[in-house]
C-alpha cells in the first residue's frame, strides 16, 4: 500500500514543477519590466515595487487557477486513482500539495517583493505612511500579529473551499451523469452550470464584502483590535463547511467517481 | 489454495446501459488468460474494475482474496495509458514516479526491461511514437512484481517484429505464482501463450476454458475456438 507521504510525494512534484516553471516565467516578466523602466527613466527612478506585485498578482492567480486544474485532472486520471492507497487519502494528499504548491509561490512572491523593496521601495514605504498607522503600542502589536494570522486562515480557507467546491459540481455532475442517458446529461448540466453561476456570484459578492471589512479595521481604525469575533465564528463555519463537502466529495468519489480514460 | 482472481455475480451499468451482467469468473495463480470479446464487449470495463478504478458495480471482485479496493490494487499492476503525466515529462521522471508510489516496483526488471525494449528512458513522453509509448507501458507494468497483471490491448501501434519479440519473451518477466490477464486483438499471435481463455459476449462471461480443452474438446485453435463463439458455430449449450 502507498503511505499517505509516498502519495504526497507524488502528487506534489508535478506541481512543484509546474510552478517552477510558472515563477520562471515570472522572474522574466519582472526582469524585462526592470530593463524597460531602466530604459525609460532611468536607472535613479527604478521603482520595482509596483512590477514586483503587479506580476505577483498576475502570476499568482494563474498557479491558482493551475493548481485548480491539477487539482481536478488528478483525481480522476488512471495515473492517480490506480495507486494502492484510498480514497481519502488520496483526496487529501492532493488538497494538502495543491495548497502547499500555492503557499510556495507566494513565499516566493513574498521574496521578490523583499528583494524589490531592498532595492527602491519608494512606493511601498509611502503607503504604509499614509495608509497605516504605526503609533502602535504592544497590545496594537499583537493585535496586528492577530489581523495576519486571521488573513493567512481566511486566505486557506477561501482557497480550501473554492477547491473543494470545484470538485463538488465537477464530482456532482459525474456522478448524475453515469446514471442517466445523455440527453437527459445535458439538462442536468445545464441546470447545474445556472446553479454554479448563482453560486460563486453569492461567495464572491461575501468575500469582496468580508475583504472591505477587513481592510476598513486595517487602515481607518487607528486602535487596531480585533473586535471582529463575526470573522472568526464566519471563518469557523467556512472550515466546517470545507470538511463537509470534502468528506461529500470523498464519498462520491469511493462510490460513484471513475477515472477516465 | 486462494483463487489470484474470484468474481461473483458482477453487474456493471452506465447511462442506463447494460455493460456487464452476471460476470462471474475463478482463475487460479499463475496462469496467463486471454481475455477475448468484440470491440465494445466490456473486456476493458471487466479490467478497470478489477483494478478499481471503474466504480458503482454490484457484485463482488476478490484479488488474492481481498475485496476492499485499496488493498486490492496493490496486488493489481494494470496497464495505464499515462494520462497522469504531462507530455514533457521524461520517462525517467514517470519511472521514479512508479518507484515512489509502489512498494513492488523493482527497478532492476524495469531496467532490463527497458534495455530488452530498447527504450532510452531519457527521453520526453511527447517525442515517443505510439509503438514506443505502448512498449513503455508495458515495461513500467512488468516492473512491478504483481500478483496480477492486466494488459489491455498493449500490443496497439507495436511493430509486428517487436510484438511477437515481446510476445514470446512476456513469460520471463512475470513471476511463476502471478496471473497475467491479456485483452488483445492479435489473437493468433498471443494464443501460444495462453493457458486459458475468457470469452465476453452478450455482457457476460459465455466461456471459460483452458487452451488444452478448447483443443481436446473442440478440435479448434483458439482464435478458432473465439471465431466459432462469435459466429454462432458453437452455441451456449455446447460451452
Amino acid at each position: 500500500m502507498t503511505s499517505f507521504s509516498h502519495a504526497f510525494r507524488v502528487m506534489w512534484r508535478p506541481k512543484f514543477r509546474s510552478m517552477n516553471q510558472l515563477l520562471f516565467f515570472n522572474l522574466i516578466a519582472v526582469v524585462i519590466t526592470m530593463l524597460y523602466q531602466i530604459w525609460q527613466l532611468g536607472l535613479a527612478n527604478l521603482e520595482m515595487i509596483t512590477t514586483v506585485m503587479g506580476w505577483g498578482a498576475v502570476f499568482g492567480f494563474v498557479a491558482f487557477i493551475l493548481l485548480t486544474r491539477q487539482n481536478e485532472q488528478m483525481l480522476v486520471s488512471d495515473t492517480y486513482r490506480l495507486l494502492p492507497t484510498g480514497d481519502t487519502k488520496l483526496y487529501l494528499a492532493n488538497l494538502v500539495t495543491s495548497l502547499v504548491a500555492l503557499v510556495y509561490v507566494g513565499v516566493v512572491q513574498v521574496v521578490l517583493v523583499l528583494i524589490g523593496t531592498a532595492m527602491t521601495g519608494k512606493t511601498i514605504r509611502n503607503w504604509f505612511q499614509t495608509n497605516v498607522n504605526f503609533q502602535m503600542n504592544a497590545a496594537d502589536l499583537r493585535n496586528l500579529a492577530l489581523y495576519g494570522t486571521t488573513t493567512v486562515f481566511w486566505a486557506v480557507a477561501i482557497v480550501l473551499w473554492i477547491w473543494v467546491f470545484v470538485n463538488l459540481i465537477h464530482f456532482g455532475t459525474n456522478t448524475i451523469s453515469a446514471f442517466l442517458p445523455n440527453v437527459q446529461q445535458r439538462i442536468v448540466k445545464g441546470v447545474l452550470a445556472v446553479i454554479l453561476t448563482w453560486v460563486a456570484i453569492r461567495f464572491m459578492s461575501w468575500i469582496a464584502h468580508l475583504e472591505s471589512q477587513v481592510y476598513n479595521h486595517f487602515t481607518t481604525v487607528s486602535d487596531i483590535t480585533l473586535n471582529a469575533s463575526g470573522i472568526w465564528l464566519d471563518l469557523l463555519s467556512l472550515f466546517v463547511a470545507i470538511a463537509v463537502v470534502a468528506a461529500l466529495n470523498i464519498f462520491m468519489m469511493k462510490r460513484w467517481v471513475e477515472a477516465k480514460y | 489454495m486462494t483463487n489470484a482472481l474470484e468474481i461473483t455475480q458482477l453487474n456493471y451499468r452506465k447511462n442506463t446501459k447494460t455493460i456487464l451482467t452476471d460476470v462471474n469468473l475463478q482463475i487460479a495463480p499463475g496462469k496467463i488468460v486471454g481475455l477475448l470479446g468484440e470491440n465494445g464487449a466490456g473486456k476493458t470495463t471487466l479490467m478497470r474494475l478489477i483494478a478499481g478504478v471503474a466504480k458503482n458495480a454490484k457484485g463482488t471482485i476478490a484479488v488474492h482474496g481481498e475485496t476492499r479496493e485499496a488493498p486490492r490494487r496493490a496486488f493489481v499492476s494494470f496497464s495505464e495509458a499515462l494520462q497522469g503525466f504531462r507530455p514533457a515529462d521524461k520517462l525517467s521522471q514517470i519511472r521514479d514516479f512508479y518507484a515512489l508510489a509502489y512498494p513492488d516496483f523493482s527497478a532492476k526488471k524495469y531496467l532490463d526491461l527497458i534495455t530488452f525494449l530498447q527504450i532510452d528512458d531519457d527521453q520526453k513522453l511527447s517525442t515517443l511514437s505510439k509503438g514506443t509509448r505502448e512498449k513503455f507501458i508495458i515495461a513500467l507494468t512488468l516492473s512491478r512484481e504483481a500478483a496480477v497483471y492486466l494488459l489491455d490491448e498493449p500490443f496497439n501501434g507495436i511493430d509486428s517484429m517487436s510484438r511477437k519479440r515481446i510476445i514470446s519473451s512476456i513469460i520471463q518477466w512475470k513471476q511463476d505464482s502471478a496471473t497475467m490477464v491479456i485483452s488483445d486483438h492479435y489473437v493468433s499471435e498471443i494464443a501460444a501463450l495462453l493457458d486459458e481463455v475468457v470469452i465476453i459476449k452478450d455482457h457476460t462471461v459465455c466461456a471459460h476454458k483452458s487452451s488444452d480443452q478448447i483443443r481436446s474438446e473442440f478440435g479448434l485453435g483458439i482464435e478458432a475456438f473465439y471465431e466459432s463463439i462469435y459466429e454462432g458455430d458453437i452455441h451456449d449449450d455446447e460451452l
